[in-house]
């Protein structure tokens, strides 16, 4: 090996331990673990795949109809999903706030801070402001609503309410941020001369933005896609932890909670690690899915 | 082939490595795990004392938030750090079941300084499993109704009694809930519960030997139905815990005119409350017994421990009586010996703070068993359900016996140790 090469790995080295200890071994034994079943203190029991059918397997009751071994998993899954309705919404609202930054406007710099105060408060914090705002008795949006003359719904004890009450909480914290500064690097990369030739074409703004702006910053609103979608799976721990406790009634378990509580709370490591990889092949499938459908519409 | 001068930068840096590790904290003699900001200070001291008692031998105290702490735990133990001693509450069935505790028995019969008749025998009871002791107590917590008495002076009702009953709590929570002219909002609710507790009723959520689900006869659903109803007709506030930044809120803000409190919760409250308020026993259910949750905390040794003596010793100090005393402000002692100094303690409100200690011959703990976590938040589940007007009671728990009897059933009890 040159002697490059050597110097190469001295350098890499701790990173590349670190790596292999911390992440690549944990993945690796949690894909073993998910064809065991182990309660960390009795040694690992191999069980096949009869993790993988306890959670998305399907059977045949003793009505002779068809049921799903786990269907609260499935409802969970359903869970997540909802959860990332708010993901467009969340893309176009910065999108939006972005283009209204990019502006000449007065305070554009106060403007831009605070926009992008959600992406670095503690999350924590935040979430025990939110559940004293959705507090149905005496919580803020209620109170404006009851002087408004309105009834406000009972926000988190809710089954129905729950899921849009974190979308709303969710979309607070993402319509600002990173996103927005990822499209106002995007907008400022746009060639302004295609604007000028747009507007000695007598194009009105709209028509600007849906010619020039929106295939211009496709590459960007691809990755924030991307990434939102991949965040969505893996999210709604911290947020079903600190203010629901996946409740009321599991309706706010998203796949990371339940994969947290029947790890942790529960003890079925194994079947914990089979969830955990069900909910990679999700995560695969949908970015395939994007890249398939969505990579040939974006405008490099 | 490695030049020279590289070798020796690789020694060289090997050599750091190994200088920085050597600079660490040489290893503790025992490691102690403890939750808890309240007695943080009283377990200083016990070790410091501990430590002077046996030269040479240092103990290293790991102290983990409430919510976190079985988790944190049985994370180390099941990848073998150093463990001792640990803090243990109503989360023993999870480390006994799973044979993570040393039968202590052997200890306290050789040891002709340790007197565990000083204990209160029922919770000493709640270490039990089979022959086998596997923690010692130091306090006990258990629940009373508080009550705000400006707003029962306001209604002119009399205040809540000690021989008072369900039907009386119920009765006094209907009339004291006020709502908005247009009845839309709650000014006051009543019960600050999310449900009565079926344990009120005589109620137990599994059956003695713990193999099956109990709730599921005629007087469980009676229980349900007539919570649900009282839920539907917002006499309870619904979900008062869930959505709360803790708790007590409610009940400090003057909205809620009784609810249940634990002995830990009354110096806050005392501290907090802008108004008059006293603390009574739980009522007495339907049958004519009394019951209410209850729970204890204390100190194990783990069984991997390489110094079963010294952690012994240990546990010894932080479990005795003057532990016990140095935290009677926050926890009902253990040793009945001790129980008026603890109300000595808390002179001023509430003035009736002997109705607590009054609960303690009718305390009903969790079932200490290793899946009871996963029980409760199936049982949860179902009854959240009901409460929520999603499913008829009956049906409720219908699904919740078979999803927990199923549960039961692929953990056949307690493993043997």
């Amino acid at each position: 090996m040159k002697v490059k090469s050597w110097i190469a790995l001295v350098f890499l080295g701790p990173n590349l331990l670190g790596f292999l200890a911390f992440t690549l071994l944990p993945i690796v034994a949690s894909l073993v673990l998910a064809f065991y079943s182990w309660d960390l203190f009795s040694p690992p029991k191999f069980v096949g795949l009869q993790n993988f059918v306890d959670l998305i397997g399907w059977r045949i009751n003793e009505s002779g109809s068809l049921e799903a071994v786990n269907p609260r998993f499935w409802y969970y899954i359903y869970n997540t999903l909802f959860l990332m309705i708010g993901l467009p919404f969340a893309i176009f609202g910065s999108l939006f706030l972005a283009c209204l930054l990019n502006r000449r406007l007065l305070g554009r710099n106060l403007f831009r801070l605070l926009y992008f105060i959600p992406s670095i408060v503690g999350g924590v914090g935040v979430y025990l402001l939110w559940k004293w705002i959705f507090q149905p008795d005496y919580g803020l949006i209620n109170s404006v609503l009851w002087y408004l003359g309105l009834d406000g719904p009972r926000w988190l004890e809710s089954t129905f309410w729950v899921k849009p009450a974190l979308m709303l909480m969710n979309f607070w914290g993402s319509v600002g941020g990173m996103n927005v500064v990822l499209y106002l690097a995007a907008l400022q990369n746009i060639n302004p001369e295609l604007y000028e030739a747009a507007e000695v074409d007598g194009a009105p703004p709209w028509l600007q933005f849906w010619k020039i702006t929106w295939p211009m910053v496709s590459p960007t609103t691809f990755f924030i896609l991307i990434m939102g979608i991949i965040s969505g799976f893996q999210g709604g721990f911290d947020a079903a932890y600190v203010m629901t406790r996946g409740g009321p009634a599991g309706a706010s378990t998203t796949l990371s909670y339940y994969i947290y509580e029947t790890g942790f709370q529960f003890f079925y490591m194994g079947r914990a690690s089979a969830a955990s990889w069900l909910l990679f092949l999700m995560v695969m499938a949908f970015t395939w899915l994007n890249w398939k459908t969505g990579a040939n519409r974006v405008h490099y | 082939m490695l030049p020279r001068h590289l070798w020796g930068h690789i020694a060289l840096l090997i050599a750091i490595v190994v200088i920085l590790t050597g600079c660490g904290k040489a290893p503790a003699d025992l490691v102690l795990l403890t939750t808890g900001n309240t007695t943080r200070t009283a377990v200083a001291a016990a070790v410091k004392e501990f430590e002077a008692e046996n030269p040479g031998i240092t103990v290293q105290i790991v102290n983990t938030p409430g919510k976190d702490y079985y988790v944190k735990s049985l994370t180390m133990l099941a990848g073998r750090a150093q463990v001792d001693v640990m803090w243990m509450g109503q989360g023993f069935g999870i480390f006994a079941g799973r044979g993570a505790l040393l039968d202590l028995m052997p200890m306290i019969e050789s040891d002709s300084g340790f007197d565990l008749s000083r204990y209160q025998s029922e919770v000493v009871g709640w270490y039990r499993q089979g022959q086998g002791i596997y923690g010692i107590p130091y306090g006990v917590e258990t629940l009373v109704i508080a009550y705000n008495k400006d707003l029962f002076d306001a209604a002119g009702m009399p205040y809540p009694h000690s021989d008072w009953t369900v039907e009386e709590m119920i009765a006094a929570g209907r009339k004291l809930t006020q709502f908005n002219k247009d009845h839309r909002r709650i000014k006051v609710a009543g019960l600050g519960m999310k449900e009565i507790d079926y344990r009120y009723f005589g109620l137990t959520l599994l059956t003695p030997d713990h193999q099956r689900f109990a709730l599921n006869t005629a007087e469980g659903r009676e229980w349900l139905e007539l919570t649900t109803q009282l839920v539907s007709e917002r006499i309870l506030q619904k979900g008062g815990e869930l959505e709360s930044l803790d708790r007590l809120t409610g009940f400090l803000n003057g909205q809620v005119a009784m609810m249940e409190i634990a002995s830990w919760d009354i110096p806050e409250v005392k501290n907090r409350a802008l108004f008059s308020w006293d603390v009574v026993a739980i009522p007495i259910g339907p049958g004519g017994k009394r019951a209410a949750w209850a729970s204890s905390s204390g100190y194990s040794i783990v069984r991997s421990t390489r110094k079963p003596d010294l952690a012994w010793q240990l546990v010894k100090k932080l479990t005795n009586a003057g532990f016990q005393k140095q935290i009677v402000q926050r926890t009902v002692p253990v040793s009945p010996s001790l129980h008026e100094e603890y109300l000595s303690a808390h002179q001023g409100s509430p003035r009736h703070l002997s109705e607590l200690l009054k609960m303690l011959p009718y305390m009903q703990p969790l079932e200490r068993i290793a899946c009871y976590q996963e029980i409760e938040a199936e049982w949860v589940y179902w009854r959240d359900q009901a409460l929520l007007g999603k499913i008829p009671p009956a049906k409720a728990l219908e699904q919740a016996e078979s999803h927990i009897n199923r549960i039961l059933s692929l953990h056949t009890g307690p493993r043997p140790q």
